[in-house]
């Protein structure tokens, strides 16, 4: 089934912003793609899609850099896993670095899924259109109910 | 009874010698086997002649029972002429039932025709008391023959105690090496005991030798000491003591003690000398070793400015010796008790510096502490002490000794050691943090150049001309390279990073491995593979990995312009180590710059004939060089190259 809940992309980086939509377009999904542009940001949107409690504004996935300026991804991450609402959320780390240690906190925190951005143009945007094509077509998401 | 009186008549004369000579006299009827007899025979075993009368029968009868079978078969034998004469002795009971000896000589005197015999005559004589003396002689004689024996046994012993005493003395010279000697002053002759042929390693068939030999075998030093101690004892009549060192004749040198004593006769004149000679060779080797052995541990004392100290407990003194005044910065000889040596203590120290001494005092635990003391110029002196306690058999404590060394300077080179691996931990992570940095940040920026040029590509190629397009490949290449230079950096800066983690690791495997992996992704290149089997090093499997990596992509794209390409992994041995090697057939190296092989950014080739970032090899190096071993090359422009190195075996540590 066709997701046609939005896409949620964090990221500070206004070139790969426009780099990513463009992928994502030219893969042709069509969702609607939310972007927030420091963790701050990211937080306080998390944090109304938990008090508005309603399933069909969750994003179909967030996919989620790691370095942002004031709250860092894996916060982030961290805040999705601990909130009831969000917690089922799909989240996918999108980041330049293929540092260990950020691949083992990443999965340790809860990530489904951990891609790192190619320099090679080409193989980011066939990183980028693979992941909203599963995660918006293929993945069966856990729709959390409203709570009362 | 007529018979009786005419033999009393016809033979009176008889008679009387016969009672003079207290003898009796018998005649028998061997037919009748009556007998007649003479008073003195019946009253020789108290019996009244009138009234007695004897027969065989009677006189059988009278014997002693122990006698009767001899008696009488020697008297059958007699009469049946077996023995030729008769002549024996017996005892007879006496009317009053004692027993008398009586010898009784008998013959026979009258025979029929034929030759039978008739008559016997004989006498009896009491010789009871001869019997009688002859047994107190004999037992005199007996007692006699005892004695000789029990003294010649006596003697036998001693002698045999002699024998073993002076077995004894030769293994007691033996065993104790002590011999024994004498000098006879007179005849300036020697003798020595066994040990002291053995000792001087003189054959004993030689036999001793003369003064002036024997002076021979001591040392010429030593001769000139034996020869004024022996005229002074001469001289005095005192016995003298001294070590000599003597040489056998093998060459052999060995310390001997000697002992001597004059000896004077009765008026005073000396007869000789006497003594013992011992070896004391181990005793003097003994004795040097711990004189060694002292000097040796002066010197470390004195090297390692150990102050010992000495504390009589009851007396509560303290004896220091010169270090201990230098470590306390006290003037030597200042008198030391236990307080004084307390408040020399920083007062931060003195609580922790008196219960190690009470809890060692107590057996609680051994005086093994620490302490700062305080110099009179206000400065500190960081101590290490040590102690044993000394106790009387009850266990209390009488003495305490130790030693004191100067830590100062030790404790402020462990403070600046630790310093300086603070700074470093610092610095390893602020360099961590720059890598970590340069992961995410530096390749923002190029996927922004390489990632718009593509579009620009695919969005207005048709509107760009050829050059143009030109253009734009040229730079997403200079950017796709300067990615693979950033990923290759990192990774260098990785391998220098983190704990190792040790394990057996198959090199063998790991080979086979990279080589599935470059087959898969150029599986039209035909490369001959040979790999040593069952290769295990102990190591970081994945720096391990990493390093082989490097080497079999280098082997592969070396020989990417070759036809017959080959790579081998194998090992060989180098001065008895295992040394490890990548080899191909490839495009090699010039000599010459063998040694840029291994720089970081170092290339010898142009990236156009063989891409890469110079890294690679830089990598290698770093890892092998991290496990403690060594890598090197050998090569040649077209003549393929060898990559080696080595591993350290297995530590447990």
């Amino acid at each position: 089934m066709i997701q046609l809940r939005p896409l949620l992309l964090v990221e500070d980086n206004l070139d790969d912003e426009l780099l990513t939509t463009r992928s994502l377009r030219k893969a042709g999904i069509l969702n609607e793609l939310v972007v927030k542009r420091n963790g701050e940001e990211a937080l306080i949107h998390l944090n109304q899609l938990a008090t508005d409690q309603d399933p069909f504004a969750l994003p179909t996935v967030v996919l989620l850099d790691l370095k942002l300026p004031k709250v860092n991804g894996l916060e982030l991450l961290q805040h999705i896993r601990a909130t009831p609402f969000l917690q089922l959320l799909p989240v996918v780390i999108l980041t330049s670095s293929s540092e260990e240690r950020d691949i083992v906190e990443s999965y340790s925190l809860g990530a489904n899924s951990y891609v790192r951005k190619p320099v090679k143009f080409d193989q980011f945007s066939e990183a980028v259109r693979q992941l909203g094509l599963y995660w918006v077509i293929t993945n069966e998401q856990a729709i959390p109910k409203r709570s009362i | 009874m007529q018979r009786c009186r005419k033999f009393h008549l016809t033979t009176e004369q008889l008679q009387l010698t016969l009672s003079v000579t207290n003898q009796g006299l018998y005649e028998l009827n061997l037919q009748t086997q009556e007998v007649l007899v003479s008073p003195t025979y019946a009253t020789m075993l108290g019996y009244d002649p009138r009234s007695f009368c004897e027969t065989v029968a009677h006189w059988q009868e009278r014997l002693h029972p122990d006698d009767r079978e001899r008696a009488s078969s020697v008297f059958d034998a007699y009469v049946n002429g077996l023995i030729t004469d008769y002549s024996q002795e017996f005892r007879l009971r006496t009317a009053d039932g004692g027993w008398k000896w009586i010898l009784s000589i008998g013959q026979i005197v009258d025979r029929d025709a034929h030759g039978r015999p008739l008559r016997l005559l004989g006498t009896h004589t009491d010789v009871t008391l001869l019997r009688e003396h002859d047994q107190g002689l004999l037992q005199v004689n007996q007692e006699l023959e005892r004695r000789v024996a029990e003294r010649t046994a006596a003697l036998e012993q001693s002698q045999m105690a002699l024998r073993k005493s002076e077995a004894h003395l030769r293994a007691a010279q033996r065993i104790a090496l002590l011999g024994s000697w004498e000098f006879e002053v007179q005849t300036e002759t020697i003798s020595w005991s066994d040990e002291v042929y053995a000792l001087f390693g003189r054959d004993p068939s030689q036999g001793p030798p003369r003064f002036t030999e024997l002076l021979s075998y001591y040392l010429p030093e030593d001769q000139e000491l034996h020869r004024t101690v022996v005229d002074q004892s001469l001289a005095t009549g005192k016995p003298y003591m001294m070590e000599l060192r003597l040489v056998r004749p093998t060459g052999e040198l060995r310390h001997i003690q000697v002992r001597g004593e004059p000896i004077v006769d009765a008026q005073g004149v000396l007869q000789r000398l006497v003594g013992t000679i011992l070896d004391i060779t181990e005793r003097k080797w003994a004795e040097e070793e711990q004189q060694r052995l002292a000097a040796r541990l002066a010197l470390a004392i004195r090297s390692a400015a150990i102050g010992i100290w000495e504390w009589d407990i009851v007396s509560n003194v303290i004896i220091w010796d010169e270090r201990m005044y230098e470590l306390y910065g006290m003037a030597c000889n200042t008198p030391v008790r236990y307080d004084v040596w307390a408040n020399s203590l920083h007062p931060d120290d003195r609580e922790s510096g008196h219960l190690a001494i009470q809890q060692a005092l107590s057996g609680e635990k051994e005086f093994d502490t620490e302490f700062r003391v305080l110099h009179a110029d206000g400065t500190f002196r960081d101590i290490k002490a040590y102690g044993t306690v000394l106790r009387n058999p009850a266990g209390e404590p009488l003495r305490m000794i130790g030693v004191n060394f100067d830590r100062t300077e030790q404790k402020r080179i462990e403070a600046e050691r630790k310093a300086k691996s603070h700074q470093l931990a610092a610095l390893n992570r602020e360099l961590e943090a720059f890598a970590y940095s340069v992961s995410h940040d530096l390749r923002a920026p190029l996927r922004a150049i390489h990632g718009f040029s593509q579009a620009l590509n695919e969005d207005y190629g048709q509107t760009l001309d050829a050059q143009a397009q030109d253009y734009l490949a040229r730079i997403m290449a200079g950017v796709e390279r300067m990615g693979l230079l950033i990923d290759d950096l990192l990774r260098l800066a990785r391998v220098s990073r983190g704990e190792m983690q040790y394990q057996m690791v198959s090199l063998s495997q790991q080979v086979a491995q990279i080589r599935n992996d470059l087959q898969r992704i150029e599986p039209e290149r035909q490369v001959t593979w040979q790999i040593a089997p069952d290769v295990e090093v102990w190591g970081d499997a994945n720096l391990i990995s990493v390093a082989l990596q490097n080497l079999l992509a280098n082997a592969w794209k070396f020989t990417s312009h070759h036809e017959q390409a080959s790579i081998t992994f194998g090992l060989t041995t180098q001065d008895e180590q295992i040394v490890y090697f990548v080899r191909d057939n490839g495009a090699g190296f010039d000599p010459a710059y063998q040694n840029k092989l291994f720089g970081v950014f170092q290339r010898l080739h142009n990236h156009h004939e063989f891409p890469g970032t110079g890294i690679g090899l830089a990598t290698v190096q770093r890892i092998i060089v991290r496990h403690g071993g060594h890598v090197w090359a050998e090569g040649a422009v077209e003549q393929g190259a060898t990559f080696y190195f080595t591993l350290p075996e297995r530590t447990d540590s």
